[in-house]
């Protein structure tokens, strides 16, 4: 892989910032959200991905993504002003940390073409039968064959936009190292709870 | 060929001063124990930065531009400048 594939893909944030940053990252919550509707597919949370057994709202779908996305730039922002000498932005963090999400193009295109349903339902129904759809119907071994790979695809996509977000946060606010990656792990801790208790609330009103 | 100004003492590795100045219109020769200026221990590159940034009057966005980074980019790389001449400035009081 040359060295400007490499850049683009884990380090677009030295030369794309600020709104140019933002504007890539929300076209792609935005197809992401579209593409969601179709697959099933939820970020529900700070660094979530979660398939549904049952079609989602593309009201709450989006709303998940955008409270997911804003709480930890948000509480990003404020864990850069505490720990960082630097005299940081909300736009750089906001913008590079929806920069990050881009690589959940690649979860909601695979949900697309890879059925996932059936076997969500019996996984459902074998490790948590109480939940509604769930079901102890075994799909056969293709179906199986085919989740195993969409998960290798949430689990590859996951790691990326991770790597993405701390080496956008990491720019934005100048904190690296150990002291760079233990405010980032704790802060993602935080915004993980936060957002999911946001999510947990909210949903009522869009659902 | 450009030379390159040796700062340290290729024998024990501390930092070297300057001995004699030399006049290339008329010969004059000064001798005397002067240090370097502060900006001769920055890289090239760091130089140049440094010079461009005042051309620009400090802007980050202009030197954004110049140098095809995003502004956080540069501003981590002024940020690395002032950390620089805070330590040489701390080395030279000792």
């Amino acid at each position: 892989m040359g060295s400007d594939t490499q850049r683009s893909l884990f380090r677009p944030f030295d030369r794309i910032s600020e709104f140019r940053a933002l504007g890539v990252g929300l076209s792609a919550m935005l197809l992401c959200g579209a593409l969601n509707c179709l697959c099933h597919v939820r970020f529900d949370g700070a660094v979530d991905v979660h398939l549904s057994p049952e079609p989602v709202s593309a009201v709450c779908l989006l709303a998940e993504g955008f409270i997911g996305w804003l709480v930890f730039a948000a509480l990003l922002f404020m864990s850069g002003k505490i720990f960082s000498s630097s005299s940081i932005r909300f736009i750089d963090v906001l913008g590079n940390l929806a920069l990050s999400r881009w690589p959940l193009i690649f979860v909601s295109l695979a949900a697309l073409v890879i059925p996932h349903q059936e076997v969500t339902r019996y996984l459902m129904g074998k490790y948590v039968p109480e939940l509604p759809h769930a079901t102890l119907s075994a799909p056969g071994m293709a179906q199986f064959i085919a989740f195993a790979l969409l998960t290798i695809i949430i689990l590859t996509s996951t790691v990326w936009m991770i790597i993405l977000m701390y080496r956008g946060f990491s720019l934005a606010c100048n904190l690296k190292g150990t002291k760079g990656m233990l405010v980032f792990g704790i802060t993602l801790l935080v915004a993980e709870v936060i957002s999911k208790y946001l999510i947990s609330v909210l949903a009522g009103s869009w659902e | 060929m450009q030379k390159k100004l040796p700062l340290q003492c290729p024998s024990c590795q501390s930092n070297l001063k300057v001995k004699k100045l030399h006049c290339s219109s008329c010969g004059t020769e000064v001798d005397g124990l002067f240090d370097f200026p502060l900006l001769v221990s920055f890289s090239q590159e760091e130089q140049e930065f440094i010079l461009n940034f005042v051309k620009t009057s400090g802007s980050l966005k202009e030197m954004a531009k110049i140098m095809d980074l995003s502004y956080p980019s540069v501003r981590n790389y002024v940020d690395d400048i002032i950390g620089k001449i805070k330590q040489l400035e701390k080395n030279k009081k000792q």
